[in-house]
This record gives C-alpha cells, structure tokens and sequence, in this order.
C-alpha cells in the first residue's frame, strides 16, 4: 500500500467515525435529571415570591391619600387605583396579572419537582420524598392564594359548583386547563397537603424558603378555618404548635436607623432590625411579596386600622411611620391620623408561626372555649406588646361572652396580619356571617366608592390574556 | 540578456519538488529584493521553504489545476468542459473561432492545465491565453513560428524583447508576437514576456495580438548589435463577440453554468471592484437578484420564511461554513462570489442553508502570472447632519416645558427632587418653592434658551470619521504551484472623539501538484483587530436636552442633570462621599474601553485521483478566535462614583463603604474554535458522446466551541493591577444606603461568569446530474444532518433536505439556429424541500442553574418547558429559471421565479399564561413567498473610447402568511408598531385605527368603528370612556417589509475615466411616520420631533392640518391613547425610496506612468456614497434613519454621504 491509499483511508476514518462525537452536552444547559436539578428549582428566585399585596388594597385596612403632596392614591398604577375603587376586573390583556402569570408559573416549576423527584437519581428515596413534600406543599399554597382571590369564597352548600381556578398539576406547555370547582381545589389542597406533611423535613434546608413540617399543619388549619371546619383549623394548629411554638419577642427589635430620614421619605422611613422572611424565627414557610416595581411603600393603614394599634404595640412602631413630608403638618399622621405601611416587601407573608395562634384562637373561640382561644392570643400579644402595657386577656374581661372572645380574636388577627394578602379573605370569609357583615368604603377624586358585603367585586376576574386563551371557560360576572 | 527581472533559468535546474516550492519564494524575492546578497536569498528561501512544507503538513483547498482528459475527435468544446469540470478555468471564445478548431485526440492523465493547452492547440487555427481562471481563445495570425527557434546554427541578428500587458498591468501569457515582414515571431511566456531571437538589422512592423484585445502595431528599428528593448506593450481589451462559458461553484463542486439547474447569481471580482466599501456585504447590494439588505447591514433572499430562526443566508467561504466576521474578508481578495438562493442549495448545505447560501470563492494564486497589486482607499463620512432628526431648539424646548410645567404639574416631591430632573422644571420648582425670585427665574431661563448644546457636541465630541484601508496581494505561480498573499490594513475612526478601530489582516494560499496523482492545498488567513471605544456616544447625545452643553462661556465644565439632581449630588458631597457630577466631556478620558480580536482560518487539503474519472477530496478547515475586551472605568468615573455611593450605608455618622474606592474593570476573554473536516468523492464519466454523469458524495464532520470568561473587580487599580476584596454575599443585598431608593443589590455573577459552548455536526450528502447532448440535465441532491442539538426531538434531528431539477438548453436545438441573434436560451427548473429543526427547544425540559443569592443556594431555572407538540419548520421551493443572452450577447441575464411555501413556521408565540410561561416556541403557521428576479445586462456602446454596460436587477416578492394558529387576538396586538402576523396578510402586517382627527372639546384623537361611526374615547377631561376593542374597525396599512428591490447599475468608460453609478429603490411596503407622541411629561427629559410644539390647546385648534393633541399630563389617558394616535391610517406613510447608492469616477493614468516599466495598471477612483435620495413620503422622513417601538416611531442618525478616494496599483 503506498501514500496514495493510505492518506485518503486514514482521513476517511477520521472524519467518519463518530461514536461519541455528537454525545457532549452542554455545559451551561442541563436536562434535569439528578434530585439537585429538581430540588433547585425550589431555590429559584420565582419562588421567593407570594401573592401580590394588591388584592390587600381593597380591604378596610387600605387607605390611598390622594392629591398632593400626599398622592399615594394619584401615584399609584391604574389597576392598583381601580382595585382600591373596588374594579374587579383590573388588568387587561395588556397588563400583567402577577398574581396569575407568576403563581402559575410558580406551580409549573412546584409540578415538574413534584412529578420528577422520585425517578430523578441520586439521594435517598427519603430525602426525595422529602423534596417532594416540600413541593406539594407549595403548590397546595399556591392553589389556595388564587382560588381565594378569582372564586368564590369556600361554602359547603354551593363549593361544588361555585367556579374557582384551574388546578395544575403537570408541568406541560401545552396542557388545557378547566375551572375547577371550589370544592375541586380544596380537595386538591387538603390532598396535597396530606400526602407532604409525613415527609416534611424537621428543619429549613438552606433558608426558610424551604418549608419545615409545622408549615403543613399550618396551613392546613388555614385551610380549614376558611372552610368553617373549626374542630380540624383547630386540630391541624395545634398540631403545627406542637412542632414549633416559638415566638420572637418584637421587644428585642428595634429601628435601628431612625427615620424619618431628611432624604429618604416615602421609602423606608427608618431601618429595623427584624429579620428578614427567610431568616425570621417565626417563619414557616418564607415568601416575599412579589415585587415586579421595586421596592416602594404605597399604602396607609386606613383610620380604621390606625385606630387599633397603640404606640406599645411594636408591631405599629416597627412596621408603620407617620410618612412623609417629615415635617409636620404634611405627613400622613397630621394630615389623617393614618401612617404609611413600611413593613412590604422584605418580610414573610407566606406561613409563620403567629397565625397558627390566630388559627387556634379563632377555632376555639368559634367552639366556645374562651380561655383556650386567650390563651392563644395572649401568648401572641405578649410578644408584640410592650411589657408594660401587656396584660392578660381572661374571659372574665369580654364579660365571658365568646362573641365578644371572638371579635377581639379577630381584632387581634386584623392587627398582626395586616397587608399580608389575608384580610380580603377574612373579609369574604366573615361576610357570610351577617353579624360580621361590613361594607366598605374607599374615596378617590371626589367619587366614593362601596363594596357590599358578598359583593361579586370581591372576585377578580379571570386575567384577560389567560381567558383568551380558553374561552370555553366561565367568567367571573 | 537581461532577464533577471523575471527570474533567472537555473532556477529550474533543482529539483521538481523543491522548484514547487521554490517558486513562490522566487517570484516574490526577486520582484522585491532584486539587489541583495545571494546568501541572504538563500536563507530567505530556506526559511520560506519550512514555512511552507509546515503549513503542507498541517492541512489544504480549491479546483484541480491538472487535467485528466481521453477521448477520440473529442471537439474542443468537449475539452473546454472537462478542463471547466476539473480546474474550474472558464473559456472565453469568439464562437465562430471555436468553430473553425479541429476536433483532437488525446489520451492525457494528470497533464497540468497549460502543458494541455499547449497540446491541444498545437494544430489549431486558434491560440490561447490565461487570464486569471479564464482561458481565453484568438485566432492565430499565422503558423506559429516556433520551428525557428529550432535552428541550430547560430544566426545572426540581436534578439528582441519585450513585455505584453493588459491595460490592467496583468502580463499576458500565449499573445502572438511577430515581425513583419519576415514572419519571424513568438508567443509570451508565463509573464507576458517574449524574445524573438536572431532579428537582422532593419524596420520592423512588431505586431502583437491576442484574442480579446485589439491588434498592436507599431514600427521597430532593429540595431545591428545588442538587445533590442521594445519595452512594455499593452494590449487595449476588445471584447465583442466573446461567448462567455461561465461556472458556478457551489463549494463543493463547481459546475458548468449550463449543466447547473438551481437558481444561482455569480458576482465577479470585476464587479465587485466597480465599488470600493470595505464590506462585503454591502457592495452585493443591487448586483444579486432576491438579496434585500436592510439597512443595518442584514441580509435576505427571497423574502423571510421564518420568524423564529435566524433569517440571514450561510455563508461559505473556499468551501466551508464562515463562523467569523464577515467583515475580516477584504472584498479585494475575492475572485467571486456565488449566490444559491434556490432549494439546490439548502439541499447542498443542509439545514443551515434554508436562508439560502452566499459562497465566496477567495482569489487563489492567479496562476502563473506575477502579479502585485497595491490598492489605498480613504473614506470620510462627515458628521451626520443633525437637522433631519428634526428637533426643537433650546429656546423652544424652555417654552414648552414651561408651558406644560405651567399647565399641570405635581406638588413639589422632596423625594422625587433627588432625581435629576430638567434644568427647566428644576428652575420652575425652585421658583415655586420661593428659593428663587421671578428674577432669577427668568435668568435661568434665559442662559438655557440661549445654550446650543447640540453645536456644542458637535464641535468638542465629535470628529468626522475617516477610514483607511491598504491592501497589498501579491500572485503567481507555475503549473506546479500557485500562491496568493494578500495584506490588509484598515484603519478607522468613529463619530465620537478618541474611538478608532483597526484590523490587519493576512492571507497566504497554496496550491501544489505534490505528485501526479496528488494535489495538495493549504490556506492561512489571520486578522488581528483592535477597537477602542469610549464611555459616550456623541450621537447618542442628540436627544439630550439642547440646552445641556459641555462647557460654559468661560470654559469650565457644565455638570449635567443625570440621573440625580444637583442637590442630591451637593447633599452626598457634603457627607463626604463621591462627586456624581456628570459631564460627557470630562467622562471621556476617565475610562479605557477597549478591545481586540484575533481570528485565524487554516484550510488544507489534498486531492487524490483515482482514476480519470474518479477522485477524492480531503478537506480540513479549522478556525480559532480569541477576543479579549477591557472595560475599565477609573476611580473618578460617573459610574463608579454612583456604584459606590449608592452602596454606602452611614451609621452613626460612620461612612461604611461597601464597594471599595477605586477603579473598576470588566474584563471579557473569549475563545472560538471551529473544525470541518470533510471527505468527498467526485465522479465525472462521460458515455459516449452524448451521456455526461457527474456525481459527488461526502461526509463531513463540523465542531464549534465557544468559551469565555468574564469578570469584574471593584477597588482595581489599573496601574499596578491589585483588586480590593469585597462582600458578595453582604452587598448583594444592601439596605440603608445612600441610593435614592435607600437599598443596594449587587448580583456578583451577573459580570462575572464562564460561558462554554459546543456545537457538532455529522452530516452526509451527495448530488448527481446526469447530461444528455449537453442540452438536458437532471440534478438531484441529498443531505442527512445529525447534530448534538441536545433536547431536540430525535425523530426530528435526521430528516433529510433533498432537491431535484432539471435544465433544458434550448439554443443548443438545431431548430433554434435559424435565431441568429440568440446567443443562449436556458430553461431551469428545481424543486426542493428544506428546513428548520427548532434548537434547543424539544420534549425535554431544559433548565440552567446558577447561584442564588436569597436563597442561599443553587437555584434551578428552566429555559425552556418540555413542548412535545414541537415539529419540524418545513419550506418547500419550486424554482423556475430561464437564463437568456441575445444579439451577440449584447443583451443577457436571467429570470427566476420562485414559489417558496414554509408549513409548520415556528415562532415564540404568546400562550396561555396558565401553563408558566407567557411564550413559548410553537409552530404556529405557515407562510408562502413568491417572486420573481430578472437581471438584465446589457453592453449599449462598445467601441474603441468609449463603453456604456448597464446591469439592471429586480426582484419582487409576496409574502403570504397562509395559516396562522390562533394567539394574541387583541387590538393592541394589531396595532403595534412592529407588525403583526395575520392569516391572508403578509407577515409583519400593519392595521390601523381610521382617524377621525381630534376631539373638539379636548383635543384626544378620534376614531372610527367598523360601521364609519367616531367612537369619543375620552371625556371633557381626558379621562377614558370607551375603549375601542373591535378590531374589524381597524383597516390594513401594508407590510413592513418591502416587496420589491432594485439595483440598476450604470457603467460608462470614455477614453481613461470610468463612471459608475449604482441606484436602489427599495419599497412597496408601508411605515408609520416618527410623529411625536402625545406629550404626557410635563418634564420631559429627551428632545422631542419639532412637530410636538403644535398641540392642541383650544376648540378650533383641531381643524389646522397638522395638529398634535391635546397633552395628557396627567396621563390619564393609558396606553390605548397613544395607540390611537400612533396607530392610524393617517399616520402610515409609504416607504419606497430610491437612493443612489454610490457614484463612481476612476481615471486610469497607467498609460501616463508606463515608462516607468514597472508599473503596468494604474488608476485613481473618486466615489461618493449616498449622495441623493428620494422618498415617496412627503415628509422626508428616510426609512433607512429610522427606528420604531411597539407604540411610537422616530428618527435616527441620518444615512450621510460618505466620500471616498481611492488609489490602485498593479506591477
């Protein structure tokens, strides 16, 4: 054989064998097939977010000042105005309903962790399932937020033909979806939930981010107490408290930049030393407020709010300031009697520890059992208020009358969950009760404005753009 | 004898291998170092020599400069086929001289190319010459008289010499040379030089004639004694009644046009050398048939077919896939330029090619001739002119902002005040806040109206752009080995101060019979660039208020207002920190930004035959890129002053800086490889006289891998290159700081990352046309892709793109000889199917992974959602083409006609936002482009002084979009301003609201619904009422795209000057006027369209044609206000211009320097781009200076005539 044959077989073979040529992956892209692929997706940073805080704008517990200088209500944008003036259609096609694009999104990324995780390799099957138990979870939280704010609120008499949202549960583009009844999607909440809280983990992995075992009995009494059933809002609570009780003393917290700052009003107006979400003690299940503009604080505490907090209560120290202008007369407080609400977007409004007591409190109060419920509430307080002004609550000071227990539970509720996207759920929750009953009223240029107990306003209609693409489905009226 | 020049004979005496080498080496050393010591020669050689044995070694490319050829009666028609098939040397022949050859017999393998010429026209009536790769055809005056030479007693007589030129300077090979009377006479050799031996004393007539040129004569006294120099001759081109037998090459073959089916536009270097851009790119434009350019530089053929997929054509260059820029390839050193626009070629190239391919053929060693050629362009583009953009003036920019400041403006905001906000507004604030008397404010005011910031910018940031470039190729070679060695040099400078650009670039190529059997080739092509750049863009600046200038009367600085105001700046410096002063002037020199590229392609390659008919080739290419860019902002820069700042926390009056003081860099390094390595057997076998079958089938295998590196460093001194340490995780989430928002966030991965990338191909293909009678051909092609397109659906990955076509030659039919005027009637037609698979997108889930700061964790992000429903993108193209020259080839070109029909087009398409994601690739339609392309060129006069050649091309296209999957229905979906795809319209469709004009209560625009009713949108006080969602009110505007463009190119030679012109018109489709928008911002901080000064402000004002509306200050009015005013039909103009691209003067002064011997061609160019345009649109509003966004349109830069000047020289 000479050259002639040997370069022109030589160079055939090296261009032509192949076997593990195409076989390179991508280094900067990966096709998740390991139980960290999975598990990180829950460290993504779509889900650090919750909700969004503007379904608390029309609430009793919102106050928009309008005109100037103090045009929180001027400033806003469009659908946050026409949510406050009670639109339950606030978002166009054009406009993103972050509360429906994010949560779903949230939810693809919790239903590829959730149908994954098993046949995904490495760990233990132990540790998957935990994993697994932590998605579910979320997703049971996800469900839960959007059913309450597009349907109807949970009643046992029509749920199973009352309209909520779709309940996912694959991660496919290309999946169709139906309105599922409300019953539907709390049934799949309480399945979710169930099938997670063996598996939970004992302890945060990472941050609080990642959901501990308490959380699903957390809001699994969440749950319940939306859906009236006290005996198991009550058992799931203290099941959860069995877990972790332990409440931070807000004593120990302080502003530790005082504000007003000459330079910086409107924003945080005084920096405090409270824990962010993830890292706070009381958190079960961290999440932010979903913040598409940036950090900004944009609602007061209506005078109805203002007027429960005193100046011993450090949740109003610590959470709330007199606004800006700095000076006097101009700011919030001189003007209204109101003060801006700072707590936003660093803090947890996701599961925590004090709305487990809220929890116990309102469903032994409902069954009657006062001291039970105040003691709930006073374990609460005495970590909110200053010594000095704390004492504690017996029967005997609501004239033993478990409504009186009640409403002062609800109060207490109103108080340390205020503009953590719960109080338009309290709102339609209580509604159903007459005696709880309550219109509300917001005024903007000249025009006021009523929502009516049991008021469809109450539902927000099905985003535009995603209707669009299922017209088949039922709208909101 | 003095032969020197040219190279002594001994040099022939060395061995045949190291001649090869040698050769180059020679040619080159003795043209420029025809003075030094033959030692130092000798180990110039010698160095070279390794050079190039290294550079064997390593690779190889091009066409076989050998001929394997056997066959009885074979006619030389027949030869020059087979000769086109394996060389790829195009013949150039008067017919009736072709006619009048005898048929030879020939029985030749491997023969080099002029040793077979030199056989084949032995005994013909015809002689030959080499120009280049065309072979040209002569009638012989007479019997070649070389007999004489054969004489071997020593006659008397002086031998006389000479050289034979073209007007160009390029020697010409083979001319006949003789004296009369006597008939005593030679042909050139290699460098157009002759020697008639043993001429008595006497007169001569020295004629000297070669086919083409026109016969030169002139009188001869010959001396008794010595060398008679007769010195440079050259020939004058005549080139009527010439049939040119063309080629294509498609990059793997190259192919006879006439047994071509596919739809292919040639571009000659002669052609492109009519215009002097540096790019490429842009001198196509206006030559090829289909190919729109936009004017960003992009390019199309044949309309879009896809929206998903990149839309621009492959790029080939000597046979392989170009991953560089295209910019590296200076269009000088290119002999040609082949353009596939039909389903022939995506078969050829695979799936990458369903754009269509531009192949680029570089210029190889032009064969045996020496040829030096210097060429030195400069280009001035003058400061772009300002006045179209059509802006307001200081003083009229302070009376509106005063105006709507006055009409409506919010209380004054503290905490808005710490944003930088217009000197005006800030003034007026002032003044309202009772810091500054009426007084003052007028003042103020009037120091801003008299303020000219933009003349300013001009005359202190600006320079007019000049660009050099020098290219210097040298060529030559002999039947054994050719070479080529180009040098470039290109020098540049932009609009901006102190930014310039350069890019030197190399090319060496060679070619070389290493044995009979093998031929071997390598090519070098290296360029190094260097760009430096500047913190600001001058022009950027235009839009900035007018009344913000850069230095004072007095010459200082002038702090601008950006980003925060003037009190915020003073209340930081007061604490102690960072002055966040900010002028463009003084950021200038606090910065280095700064880049540079390297890029090298090796290509090497060996071609093995076989047999006669059957041959291998063997090809590797490989390029390696590095780039490295430097980004390094200095210690007093604005960016690094507001980096620091905001991240600064103070408590208890203690300044804790968490980004450390000092300088700050980004540094980006990157590196490319890429690799082909392909194996291909090509097979040509003629049966009998009438059955031709050529076929090719190849493998190939291609890599591309990308990697980079970046990184920034806080506290870096770029002196003694230390960094300060820094907290990622603490400044990645600051609050407290002295921001304006009071927090600081600092994602310490987003400069500082690792990027690798990786592409590989397998692919195998093959083609085979079959000719019958050289009149009928059928074409097929296959191709089969495999990839590592990793998360694509498999059953997606191998599908095939195939191609069939056929040609019928109809001038070639004895009926057709009646048509004497009909030079060439060819009639083509192909069909073929190609397409997209959607990359990196498929059944899988494809996610990325990065840390996460909050999370304190790896975070897992998907990419891209698992999407099964995902198919193949599939364009189907039928081709019909007739290829025409008549009346002598007076009047030749082309039509084709296309149906190009794309199902399944894929696109990122908005979907339900239920499923996670608001878009997602789908396919979602489909779409069909037609067209037609004619190109006509036609020679109008052509005599002795003067010449007039006119190229006509013209292309038309309608695009469909056949099919559409039902997405975003709503009315702003129509109405945006890029576009919008709709079943029945063609893609990038505009619609419209029918204006009403405005509102005479408020001065809101009107409209009409679908029954012509106007629909009131907003009340008394601007608020919305209704909006108008119906979109059957809207009307269709036209596409966005143009449907037609043309290039008409005019070139006229009188005496030595030259004069081309090339005209565009673009047009057919429609863009919405750059109208300002509805002023909304009492403090507006950008300038706005002059135009804005004539709103509405009272009832009547509505009925002055041209009236804006009414503000909406408070901007109550949402987005639908924009929309209706933006989004009309009045408001649509056509787009069609026609420009005239580049006017042209050379003057050729060769003739003026031949007596100094050495330079043969000579000429100087003068040309002017883009000195005229027209606009269909009444406005002058030019749609190659425009911009647009989904709700407002505007001008940009304007397109300024560039001039150019250029100097070319050939020895």
């Amino acid at each position: 054989m000479n050259l002639k044959h040997i370069l022109p077989i030589a160079a055939l073979v090296l261009v032509t064998s192949c076997n593990k040529f195409l076989e390179i992956k991508p280094k900067d892209r990966i096709i998740p097939q390991t139980v960290e692929d999975f598990e990180n997706m829950l460290n993504n940073g779509t889900m650090v977010n919750a909700g969004d805080y503007f379904q608390d704008l029309m609430t009793d517990d919102a106050f928009l000042p309008e005109g100037q200088p103090a045009n929180l209500y001027t400033n806003t944008q469009l659908y946050a105005r026409k949510i406050y003036t009670f639109n339950n259609a606030p978002y166009d096609e054009r406009s993103n309903d972050f509360l429906w694009s994010e949560g779903y999104k949230r939810i693809f990324y919790l239903n590829t962790v959730i149908n994954n995780i098993m046949t995904s390799t490495g760990k233990t099957e132990a540790y998957k399932k935990s994993v697994k138990a932590e998605a579910l979870l979320g997703r049971a939280f996800e469900h839960l937020a959007l059913v309450n704010v597009y349907g109807k609120h949970y009643d046992a008499a029509t749920a199973s033909t009352d309209l909520g949202i779709p309940i996912a549960l694959i991660g496919d583009i290309s999946a169709k979806f139906v309105r599922n009844t409300v019953a539907e999607v709390y049934d799949q909440i309480i399945k979710d939930l169930n099938e997670a809280i063996p598996d939970l983990p004992a302890e945060s992995k990472l941050t609080s981010f990642r959901p501990i075992k308490p959380a699903g009995y957390a809001l699994l009494s969440r749950v319940y107490l939306y859906m009236g059933n006290w005996e198991l809002a009550k058992q799931n609570a203290e099941a959860a408290l069995a877990l972790k009780s332990e409440l931070v003393d807000m004593n120990n917290y302080a502003v530790i930049v005082p504000g007003p700052f000459p330079y910086v009003p409107g924003t945080p107006v005084g920096w405090t030393n409270v824990p962010a979400a993830q890292k706070h003690p009381e958190a079960l299940y961290a999440r932010h407020f979903l913040r598409p503009f940036g950090l900004g604080q944009s609602v007061c505490a209506s005078s109805e709010l203002s007027a429960l907090f005193t100046n011993d209560d450090q949740r109003w120290v610590l959470y709330y300031a007199n606004g800006w202008p700095p000076a006097p007369p101009f700011n919030y407080w001189n003007m209204y009697q109101v003060k801006i609400f700072l707590r936003g977007d660093f803090y947890n409004n996701a599961v925590g520890v004090a709305e487990v007591y809220l929890n116990e409190a309102e469903a032994k109060a409902r069954q009657n059992d006062m001291q039970g419920a105040l003691d709930a509430v006073n374990e609460l307080r005495k970590h909110r208020l200053k010594p000095a002004a704390y004492a504690d609550k017996a029967p005997a000071d609501f004239g033993n009358d478990p409504e009186q227990v009640l409403r002062f539970v609800l109060e207490e509720r109103r108080r340390e969950l205020a503009f953590m996207n719960m109080r338009h759920i309290d709102l339609k929750r209580l509604n159903k009760e007459a005696r709880f009953q309550k219109t509300i009223t917001h005024k903007a240029e000249g025009v006021e404005y009523k929502l009516l107990p049991n008021s469809k306003e109450y539902q927000r209609q099905i985003w535009p753009a995603a209707s669009a693409f299922n017209p088949d489905w039922p709208l909101n009226p | 004898m003095q032969k020197t020049v040219y190279g002594g004979r001994s040099a022939y005496m060395r061995t045949r291998r190291l001649d090869q080498l040698l050769l180059m080496v020679r040619a080159l050393s003795m043209k420029l170092q025809p003075g030094v010591s033959k030692s130092f020669m000798l180990a110039m050689k010698l160095t070279i020599v390794f050079l190039t044995v290294a550079f064997l070694q390593v690779h190889a490319n091009a066409v076989s400069q050998s001929v394997t050829i056997s066959g009885k009666e074979l006619s030389l028609k027949k030869v020059f086929s087979i000769i086109e098939q394996q060389t790829g040397y195009v013949v150039l022949s008067n017919k009736k001289d072709l006619e009048a050859t005898k048929p030879v017999t020939l029985a030749v393998f491997d023969m080099p190319l002029q040793q077979l010429l030199n056989m084949v026209f032995k005994d013909q009536p015809v002689n030959y010459r080499l120009d280049g790769t065309t072979i040209v055809l002569s009638r012989k005056p007479m019997p070649a008289p070389i007999s004489s030479l054969l004489n071997t007693a020593p006659p008397p007589g002086i031998p006389v010499d000479g050289g034979v030129v073209d007007s160009l300077g390029r020697p010409i090979a083979g001319a006949s040379v003789k004296l009369l009377p006597g008939n005593k006479g030679t042909t050139t050799n290699n460098i157009g030089f002759f020697s008639i031996p043993n001429v008595e004393h006497g007169t001569y007539t020295l004629e000297v004639s070669f086919v083409g040129y026109e016969t030169y004569r002139r009188e001869v006294i010959v001396p008794p004694l010595g060398v008679m120099q007769v010195g440079k001759i050259v020939l004058k081109q005549s080139t009527a009644n010439m049939e040119v037998i063309e080629v294509v090459a498609t990059g793997y073959q190259t192919l006879p046009r006439d047994r071509a089916t596919g739809a292919f536009s040639t571009v000659s270097s002669e052609l492109l050398s009519t215009r002097v851009e540096p790019s490429l790119l842009t001198r196509l434009e206006g030559m090829v048939p289909g190919l729109f350019s936009k004017p960003n530089g992009s390019i199309n053929l044949r309309g879009l077919a896809t929206l998903y997929a990149t839309g621009s054509p492959l790029i080939v260059v000597d046979g392989f896939p170009y991953e560089g820029d295209i910019n590296y390839l200076n269009p000088d050193d290119i002999l040609n330029v082949t353009v596939l626009k039909d389903a022939a070629a995506a078969s050829i190239y695979g799936t990458r090619a369903a754009n269509g391919v531009i192949v680029i053929t570089t210029r190889l060693g032009s064969a045996r001739q020496t040829r030096i050629n210097y060429n030195s362009t400069i280009f001035i583009n003058p400061k772009p002119d300002a006045s179209y953009l059509e802006l307001l003036n200081s003083s009229e920019v302070v009376d509106l902002q005063r105006d709507l400041f006055n009409k409506y403006h919010p209380g004054f905001n503290p905490n808005s005040a710490r944003y930088a906000m217009p000197k005006v507004t800030e003034a007026l604030y002032a003044f309202e806040q009772g810091q500054i008397t009426q007084a003052e404010l007028d003042a103020t005011l009037n120091d801003l109206r008299s303020r000219n910031g933009l003349s300013q910018i001009e005359d202190m940031l600006m320079q007019s752009s000049i660009s050099q470039k020098h290219a210097l190729s040298i060529s030559g070679g002999n039947d054994k080995n050719q070479f080529s060695i180009n040098l470039n040099y290109i020098g540049d400078r932009g609009y901006t101060i102190k930014t310039r650009s350069e890019n030197f670039n190399v090319g060496l190529n060679d070619r070389a019979q290493v044995f009979k059997w093998l031929t071997a080739e390598a090519g070098i092509f290296a360029s190094l660039s260097e760009v430096k750049s500047a913190p600001v863009s001058a022009t950027g600046f235009y839009r900035r208020m007018p009344y913000e200038t850069l230095k004072d009367a007095q010459g200082n600085y002038v702090a601008w207002n950006e980003l925060k105001s003037p009190t915020e700046i003073a209340r930081l410096n007061s604490l102690g920190l960072l002055d966040e002063s900010y002028n463009p002037l003084q950021e200038l020199d606090r910065y280095d930004i700064s880049s540079n590229n390297n890029y090298f392609r090796i290509q090497g390659g060996f071609n093995v035959k076989f047999t006669k008919y059957l041959n291998l080739d063997l090809k590797y290419q490989t390029e390696r890129g590095s780039s490295y860019s430097k980004n390094y902002a200095g210690p007093d820069a604005w960016s690094t002053a507001n980096m620091i700042n905001n991240a600064t926390q103070i408590i208890n009056g203690e300044i804790i800086k968490n980004i450390p003081d000092g300088g700050q860099i980004i540094e980006n390094r990157g590196n490319a490889r890429s690799y082909t390595a392909r194996a291909q057997l090509n097979f040509d076998k003629g049966f009998g006289r009438d059955h031709q079958v050529t076929a090719i089938a190849g493998a190939e295998r291609r890599a591309i891998h990308n990697t980079g590196t970046m990184v920034h460093r806080l506290g870096y001194n770029d002196n003694n290159l230390q960094f300060l340490p820094v907290d990622y995780n603490k400044i990645a989430n600051l609050t407290n700081t002295q921001s304006i928002e009071g927090t600081y966030n600092y994602r310490f991965n987003d400069n500082n990352n690792f990027t690798d990338n990786q592409d590989r191909y397998t692919s195998f293909y093959g083609n085979a046309g079959y000719s019958f009678k050289r009149k009928y051909n059928l074409t097929g092609s296959v191709r089969v892709d495999d990839s590592n397109l990793w998360g694509t659906d498999p059953e997606y990955r191998h599908l095939p793109v195939w191609s069939a076509g056929a040609s019928w030659r109809i001038s070639q039919e004895d009926f057709m000889d009646q048509f004497s005027w009909l030079n060439n009637l060819n009639l083509r037609v192909t069909y073929g199917s190609g397409g997209n698979v959607a990359r990196q997108v498929g059944p899988y889930l494809i996610a990325t992974s990065s840390y996460f700061y909050e999370t304190e964790g790896m975070a897992t992000t998907i990419l891209n959602p698992p999407n099964e429903s995902l198919r193949w993108e599939k364009t189907v193209t039928t081709n019909f083409g007739l290829d025409y020259s008549i009346l002598k080839n007076r009047i030749s070109g082309s039509i084709d006609y296309y149906i190009r029909k794309t199902t399944d087009l894929l696109g990122e398409k908005p979907t339900d936002p239920t499923n996670a994601f608001p878009s997602a690739l789908i396919n979602y339609g489909s779409l069909s482009n037609k067209g037609i392309e004619v190109a006509i060129n036609t020679v109008n006069i052509r005599n002795k002084d003067f010449e007039w050649d006119t190229r006509l091309s013209f292309t038309k296209n309608k695009n469909v979009m056949t099919d559409i999957a039902p997405t975003d229905q709503s009315i702003y979906a129509y109405v945006n301003g890029f576009g919008t795809q709709r079943k029945g319209y063609a893609m990038n469709a505009l619609f419209n609201y029918r204006s009403a004009g405005l509102d005479p209560t408020n001065g809101t625009p009107l409209v009409y619904d679908k029954d012509g009713k106007v629909v009131t949108s907003y009340d008394q006080n601007g608020s919305i009422v209704a909006n108008l969602t119906d979109v059957d009110a809207l009307v269709y505007g036209g596409t966005m795209d143009p449907t037609y463009t043309v290039g008409l190119m005019n070139s006229i030679r009188f005496k030595k000057f030259t004069f081309t012109m090339m005209i565009i018109a673009n047009g057919g489709n429609v863009f919405r006027d750059a109208i300002p928008g509805i002023l909304n911002q009492f403090n507006f901080s950008r300038n706005l369209d002059r135009r804005a000064l004539n709103y509405w402000k009272k009832p009547g004002d509505e009925k002055i044609p041209g009236m804006q509306p009414a503000p909406d200050l408070k901007q109550t009015g949402g987005t639908y206000l924009d929309y209706i005013w933006f989004s009309t039909d009045a408001n649509t103009l056509k787009a069609d211009y026609v420009k005239v691209r580049n006017i042209g003067l050379s003057y050729d002064f060769a003739s003026a320097v031949n007596r100094f011997a050495k330079i043969s061609a000579a000429n100087i160019l003068v040309q002017v781009q883009n000195p005229l345009s027209w606009f269909r649109n009444d406005k002058g509003l030019d749609p190659e200076a425009y911009g647009i966004s989904t709700n407002g349109a505007f001008r940009t830069t304007p397109v300024t005539p560039q001039y150019m000047i250029g100097l070319n020289l050939t020895f």
